[in-house]
């Protein structure tokens, strides 16, 4: 049985009049079973492999991707269901045989595995198309845990953006899908937006090589999911607006959106499937102001567990999120170190896809301004691997003030790279005690 | 005077009996509860949206705001004696305590009791001090009048007492941190007024408009740093200007020393009121005869609730407590 724990931290004093309460929310699941059988039918992995004809330029890719499969398909608990796909302007399945999913066992594993070695490639990208049937294979299964990886190689040609949108509008919520772009002709933001909207993750595997770890680390983190559909739900008061709800630690993901309304004053924000696992959200709630003196609950944050088999959803956790008005500016000017820790990895992410943004468009004011502060962001949060990322796009003179130069040649990989990895955050070291 | 229910528990009780068949309390007394007059939260209606929907977490389901609770804001009225215990602005908890009670009937004249301590914010459980002190301050003060004891002789055995109960709290292996507070406390007669004192809280006497009783001032000496070198010849502006010139020279606590209260009796001769407070109020209006202007002339729960909102306005810096007794102590009806 999965338990959640939430903790908020803040600086719950707000001058007179302000109005804006920020806190970091900090949920931590534990008590998630671990082992090598998943319970027969709670669990479903869809491999979707591009299979366009650019998948034999280098030949590598196409090798490793099928290595890569085979590696998840391995990596399979015994009694997961499973299927593969393959992306082309089409798609097709490849196995089961049959439309449907089969029950991981040694058997079905070794055929799969035989199944992948003929794929060949040839024919264009539509990847709506290849979600589209992940989606219907998961539609013939019971399974509540439902995880997809989405491998491509080049970019969305062979549907328009609209039927690749509307796509997701559709599956949106029915399983989670981690993507990853091989190689450098795929597009950064399109992949972003798949895996956002199916609240898996994104990155680059530069080198095809690199993919079969890279697989079975996805499949491993997806086989060690013991509870799906959780949502976040967060109470505020009358007269309250929620400015944003973002995931800010591992990486991070604006949820803002996503709010399913719960009445009376709550709202519901999709995160997924938990394993044991801590997670940092940022919540920013502008209510109306009160007198100095007066403490209002500005908002409540709990984890909200669907039910399985027909009984109830749980609601577990409970963090409150307080606002007391002072006239003591040493108390209300007091900066949380969370708040101010994840506002500045939020900054960091937007200055370095703006950048890149600006740099592509030819505007290299904007692309400097943005990249510099990037440099002076990551420099003073100390995130090193964003650093040295950057470094490889700019030239640094002064880390400290974000002087910067745009590096002449950029190698297309370093900056995608860059792009892709601008939302994976770094964890604040938390103090050890808080003030009352 | 006809009792027909206990005041401590309102158990129904006869005229002629003394003390209640239930409780075992004097029927002729009165008091505060033990642990301060505390408003139960997730009471009535939400102070802010008056809706009714208020959560068993003290805070409103509609509109968010945090309901007045617990030792926030204390309030008690019985007729002859009333008074307000308020958290004030800035501090985020209320440390201040207060306990009161009468004795009426009986062979003793009417009187009443009342005692205010603000608990030290730089100890630990400054607020479980106070209170402590507070409620077993009064005991000792009610069962003295009961008994017909001296009012000054109890004062001075209502402090031992306090200092019992405060310096049993302190942590043996944190000496720093010992909890501790001050102390102010009045015995009320129909002729007297019986004062004591340690650390800057403060006792008025405010004369009523038009009165022919002594005139409107304080009736204890701050125990500062600065009070003890006016005492030793400083003028005012030099004793306020030392390093912590506002510091306590002395306290109730288990790191007090050897103290003994300030005790002083005084016949007003005349009609007023005697106020107890915390410096959360008289640092606002130090002034006895500006505190006379300021007080609504008909007393009561109106002049402290009154009082109080006036340090609140004033910026409400520290715990305000505001206990009010009319001179004498019989005018008013008892509750």
């Amino acid at each position: 049985m999965t338990d959640f724990a939430v903790e908020v931290y803040q600086n719950e004093y707000l001058a007179a009049g302000s109005t804006e309460v920020n806190a970091i929310v900090t949920v931590t699941a534990s008590g998630a079973p671990t082992g090598p059988a998943a319970p027969s039918g709670s669990a479903a992995e869809v491999i979707i492999v591009d299979c366009s004809g650019s998948m034999h330029v280098p030949r590598t890719k196409l090798v490793s991707a099928k290595q890569a499969t085979a590696a998840a398909i391995d990596t399979l608990r015994d009694g997961v269901q499973f299927a593969v796909v393959a992306g082309t302007d089409e798609s097709r399945l490849v196995y089961p045989y049959q439309h449907g999913m089969v029950v991981a066992t040694p058997q079905t594993r070794a055929e799969a595995k035989e199944a992948v070695k003929k794929l060949a490639a040839n024919g264009g990208t539509a990847i709506g198309k290849w979600l589209r049937l992940a989606d219907s294979l998961f539609s013939s299964s019971t399974a509540s845990m439902r995880h997809a990886i989405l491998l491509t190689d080049g970019q969305n040609m062979h549907e328009t953006p609209r039927q690749l949108a509307n796509t997701l509008r559709d599956i949106q919520g029915h399983f989670v899908c981690d993507c990853r772009g091989v190689g450098t002709d795929w597009e950064v933001k399109e992949l972003r937006t798949i895996a956002d909207t199916l609240l898996g993750t994104v990155d680059i595997v530069a080198e095809p090589e690199g993919l079969e770890a890279d697989f079975r680390a996805m499949t491993a983190g997806a086989m060690s999911k013991a509870v799906a559909d959780v949502a976040l739900r967060l109470w505020t008061p009358m007269g309250a607006t929620i400015k944003f709800v973002k995931q800010v630690e591992p990486t991070l993901a604006d949820l803002t959106a996503r709010r399913v309304e719960v009445p009376p004053r709550s709202g519901d924000y999709p995160t997924g499937s938990w394993g044991s696992e801590t997670r940092d959200y940022h919540v920013c709630v502008q209510v109306p102001a009160a007198a100095t003196g007066e403490k209002m609950l500005a908002g409540r944050v709990s984890l909200v567990v669907p039910g399985t088999a027909g009984s109830e959803e749980q609601v577990l956790g409970k963090g409150r999120i307080l606002a007391v008005w002072t006239d003591d500016t040493a108390l209300s000017t007091r900066i949380n170190r969370e708040v101010a820790h994840y506002t500045g990895q939020a900054e960091l992410a937007a200055a370095i896809q703006e950048g890149l943004e600006a740099r592509k468009a030819g505007d290299v004011e904007t692309a400097t301004a943005k990249l510099g502060r990037a440099v002076q962001l990551a420099t003073e949060i100390g995130h090193t691997d964003t650093a040295k990322l950057l470094s490889k796009v700019v030239d640094v003179e002064d880390a400290r003030t974000g002087t910067v130069r745009l590096k002449r040649k950029v190698a297309a990989v370093d900056e995608m790279t860059l792009d892709t990895r601008s939302s994976k955050t770094m964890r604040v070291r938390k103090k050890q005690s808080t003030e009352s | 005077m006809t009792v027909s229910n206990c005041p401590g528990c309102g158990t129904a009780v006869g005229p002629e009996d003394r003390f209640c068949e239930e409780c075992g309390q004097s029927l002729l007394v009165q008091r505060t509860p033990v642990g301060g007059p505390v408003i139960e939260p997730a009471g009535g209606a939400c102070v802010a949206c008056g809706g009714e929907n208020v959560g068993a977490d003290g805070f409103c389901e509609d509109c968010g705001r945090g309901q007045p609770s617990g030792r926030d804001r204390m309030e008690a009225d019985f007729g002859l004696v009333v008074g307000v215990s308020d958290k004030g602005k800035r501090r985020a908890r209320n440390e201040d305590s207060m306990a009161f009670g009468t004795v009426l009937g009986g062979d003793a004249p009417p009187t009443v009791v009342a005692v205010v301590c603000d608990g030290v914010a730089t100890s630990d459980r400054a607020d479980n001090a106070s209170q402590r002190a507070v409620d077993e301050a009064t005991t000792v003060l009610l069962d003295a009048v009961l008994e017909n004891g001296d009012p000054a002789a109890a004062t001075k055995a209502a402090v031992a007492r306090a200092i019992e109960v405060v310096s049993q709290l302190a942590d043996p292996n944190v000496p720093g941190t010992a909890p501790s507070c001050t102390f102010v406390s009045a015995v009320v007669t129909p002729t007297e007024v019986t004062v004591g004192s340690v650390g800057d809280s403060r006792v008025y006497w405010l004369a009523a408009p038009g009165s022919a009783a002594m005139s409107s001032r304080v009736l204890t000496v701050d125990d500062t740093v600065a009070t003890e070198l006016m005492a030793e010849g400083l003028s005012e502006e030099e004793a306020n200007a030392v390093y912590q010139a506002h510091a306590l020279s002395k306290w109730i606590g288990a790191d007090a020393g050897e103290i003994e209260p300030r005790v002083v009796t005084i016949s007003p001769g005349g009609p007023g009121h005697v106020l107890l407070c915390s410096d959360g109020l008289w640092n606002y209006v130090p002034d006895a005869a500006a505190l006379t202007e300021v007080m609504p002339a008909e007393g009561g729960m109106t002049a402290a609730a009154e009082l109080t909102a006036l340090a609140l306005k004033l910026g409400g810096h520290d715990n305000i407590t505001t206990v009010l007794v009319p001179f004498p102590p019989t005018e008013g009806e008892d509750s």
